[in-house]
């Protein structure tokens, strides 16, 4: 790759591509459409029988669009960024004139994203994630390609060089020894999607559904009254089935249509000490993650994906301060074995996490999960008997069934381990869930005991990391305790950046 | 900036030259959690704690007589109401009596430990080099009480708040760790200079 920091002169000031006053105007007109869709929609179908004040309301909003368009179009004129020392350095407003300085050391991420009208004017979005406060964060709606990826090798490069001397070493590594870890195909993103969660995408067709069934009613349009024509015999089971089969369809299809949007063209390549992900079809998103910023690693299949051996991997990262979302994890669907083993190995390159000694969790787990989750299906199944509903007790003997049996598969997939450096989970239930994540990462431990484990001496372990909390259930109390004093001594005795 | 053509073979290797020590661990030899003699915080927190659950049961009680009084449904029941409302009330006054007692911190050279929870029990332990903030704070009626709390930020996300210390105990506690976490300093001396 060409060192592209010398093209460009980031001391003086620089502006944004012009590209971004057309996206402030897209932008507008897009909330105004979607502010005045609703009330359009209304207005089309009761005609005048609506009052006056909803055009005062359209007015106002039309009124404000614009004030804040003209607004975005002369803070364009009035933003630029430069560098000077070793900050970043951005002005931006003019009525309240804001000046933001970013240290490179506080910079954690340079993410790019582009729409597809980013792509056909070569600009990115470019996003810089800053450790610690929220007022510290940027974007630029739109900078040139080769301008922006100038300012990404310029400023992680920077962040690099700081980290490597806070680590004392000597080499000097470089962002422009970029290695493909490896690349995810067409057909391997249909298989994904093929072979993915469809509840979720049930869940989503379940919403726009009642969503529109809603509106409907709210416009004029009385669904229950056609349902109310219906012949009464399309109750049948005719109709379950074909609901169930259109169900499953478009699940499929929305699964697929989503994976392919999101994950298009996945490219997972290794920069200096780092993972950078470039993906997206008519919105291509690029994220980097620096290792030491990576708090846990996971790859999980299930029952479906299990059937052809791909998982999902995810790499997650530090939440920002006040920004809870965890947007900025690394997710690839559809990854073989051999690719989770190659990013295993990139990440921690001197562990060898199969030789991690794996542990059960105390029996009693499964007892007691089975005890509370046969408890609501035992008693509705008594009350429907009583009741002499016999369609109901066949469904609650299916869930007395069912809900014991997930808890078995799922103790049966739980599991513990660690090493010196390591700490190693197994769960799920129909598929299988691993998850790894460094000891000295470790932000809290802490335990918990109910009044059953008390008297069974045994304790819930929770490990939390800078992007979530990992729990291992039911362990003898004396165990717990012995790896709160291990995982403290490391924690405390090991000087590693650990965000 | 200086172009960089010498490409390294392996970016790790990066990691790979530190000098690395990996002493074996006697876990025997470690510092145990389960011996640790924990502080207990004042007795002022209790009593605040007893007068606002009476507060509670006082706002509770009345609003279940008003009930009664001015609605026939609820009149019919109210045996039921008032029992339901008796054990709901006792039952929190037992956790909050009971629970008092299990209440404590302690202080290590590198990490401070609280613990809480009479029937659910729970131990937190969070080192110091790991706290990102540290707040003390000072209620209206904790002022009237002479008390304090302190709340320790780590990136972890669930933050640890020890009520019911004095305000001289917390402002040591955060005195303690700061001298004891760098980071806090640079951090302190930032803030100073802003």
């Amino acid at each position: 790759m060409m060192n592209l920091s010398n093209t460009f002169d980031f001391s003086i000031p620089n502006r944004q591509s012009k590209v971004a006053i057309l996206l402030a105007i897209l932008k507008t007109t897009r909330i105004v459409f979607r502010q005045l869709v609703f009330p359009l929609i209304v207005f089309v179908f009761l005609g005048r029988k609506s009052n006056n004040y909803g055009q005062y309301f359209v007015y106002f909003i039309v009124f404000f669009s614009i004030i804040n368009l003209v607004y975005s179009i002369v803070n364009y004129f009035k933003s630029y960024f430069y560098i000077r020392g070793k900050e970043l350095i951005v002005h931006t407003g003019f009525i309240a004139k804001k000046q933001i300085s970013i240290p490179f050391e506080r910079i954690q991420n340079i993410n790019f994203e582009q729409n597809l009208i980013h792509q056909i004017f070569s600009v990115k979005k470019v996003k810089i994630d800053t450790a610690g406060s929220a007022d510290k964060e940027f974007e630029f709606a739109a900078i040139e390609n080769k301008r922006a990826d100038a300012l990404r090798d310029l400023l992680i490069n920077e962040n690099h060089k700081s980290t490597i001397k806070y680590e004392q070493s000597e080499q000097k590594a470089s962002t422009h020894s970029e290695q493909k870890i490896f690349s995810l195909s067409f057909i391997d993103l249909l298989k994904a999607g093929l072979f993915e969660n469809h509840l979720k995408s049930g869940g989503l067709i379940f919403v726009a559904g009642w969503y529109l069934y809603t509106n409907a009613q709210e416009v004029g349009v009385d669904a229950e009254d056609y349902i109310d024509k219906l012949p009464p015999f399309v109750y049948g089971l005719y109709l379950i089935a074909s609901l169930v089969l259109v169900f499953v369809v478009v699940s499929v299809i929305i699964s697929m249509v989503k994976t392919i949007l999101r994950h298009y063209n996945l490219k997972l390549t290794r920069i200096a000490s780092g993972f950078k992900i470039e993906q997206g079809l008519f919105n291509t998103v690029t994220v980097s993650a620096l290792d030491h910023k990576i708090q846990s690693m996971s790859w999980s299949d299930s029952l479906l994906k299990k059937l052809i051996g791909i998982y999902d991997i995810k790499l997650t990262q530090a939440k920002a301060e006040h920004n809870k979302d965890t947007k900025e994890s690394i997710v690839i669907p559809g990854a073989s074995k051999s690719h989770v083993s190659r990013v295993v190995s990139y990440l921690f390159p001197k562990e060898n996490i199969e030789e991690i000694n794996m542990k059960k969790i105390h029996v009693s787990y499964r007892n007691r999960q089975m005890f509370f989750m046969g408890i609501l299906p035992a008693v509705l199944l008594i009350v429907c008997m009583f009741l002499k509903d016999w369609q109901a007790s066949l469904i609650a003997l299916l869930f007395l069934i069912a809900l014991p049996y997930y808890v078995v598969l799922k103790y049966k997939k739980i599991a513990f381990g660690y090493n010196d450096e390591l700490i190693k989970l197994k769960g799920g239930a129909f598929g299988e869930k691993n998850t790894i994540t460094s000891i000295y990462k470790l932000q809290a431990i802490s335990k918990t005991q109910s009044p059953f484990q008390r008297k069974r001496s045994l304790a819930t372990l929770v490990l939390q990391n800078a992007s979530g909390n990992l729990k291992i259930p039911y362990i003898p109390e004396q165990e717990a305790d012995t790896i709160i004093d291990i995982f403290l001594k490391k924690v405390e005795t090991d000087n590693r950046n650990w965000i | 900036m200086e172009a960089n053509n010498e490409l390294p073979k392996e970016v790790n290797e990066a990691q790979e030259e530190l000098p690395f020590f990996n002493p074996q661990i006697e876990v025997n030899t470690l510092p145990k959690i389960e011996q640790i003699s924990y502080e207990k915080i004042q007795k002022n927190s209790f009593y605040v704690d007893l007068i606002v659950l009476v507060i509670i049961s006082l706002i509770v009680i009345i609003g279940a007589i008003f009930l009664v009084l001015f609605n026939d449904t609820v009149r019919q029941y109210y045996i039921y109401l008032f029992s339901a409302i008796l054990l709901v009330l006792s039952f929190m006054y037992l956790v909050d009596i009971k629970g008092f007692k299990h209440i404590g911190f302690a202080l290590r050279s590198h990490d401070i430990i609280y613990k809480h929870g009479w029937l659910w029990r729970s131990i937190v332990a969070i080192p110091f080099n790991r706290i990102q903030h540290i707040e003390v704070h000072q209620g209206p009626i904790d002022r009237l009480f002479d008390l304090s709390s302190i709340t320790l930020y780590t990136a972890g996300g669930s933050d640890v708040e020890i009520e019911g210390l004095s305000p001289e105990q917390a402002e040591s506690i955060k005195a303690y760790i700061m001298s004891k976490n760098q980071d806090l300093q640079k951090e302190h001396i930032d803030d100073e200079s802003e």
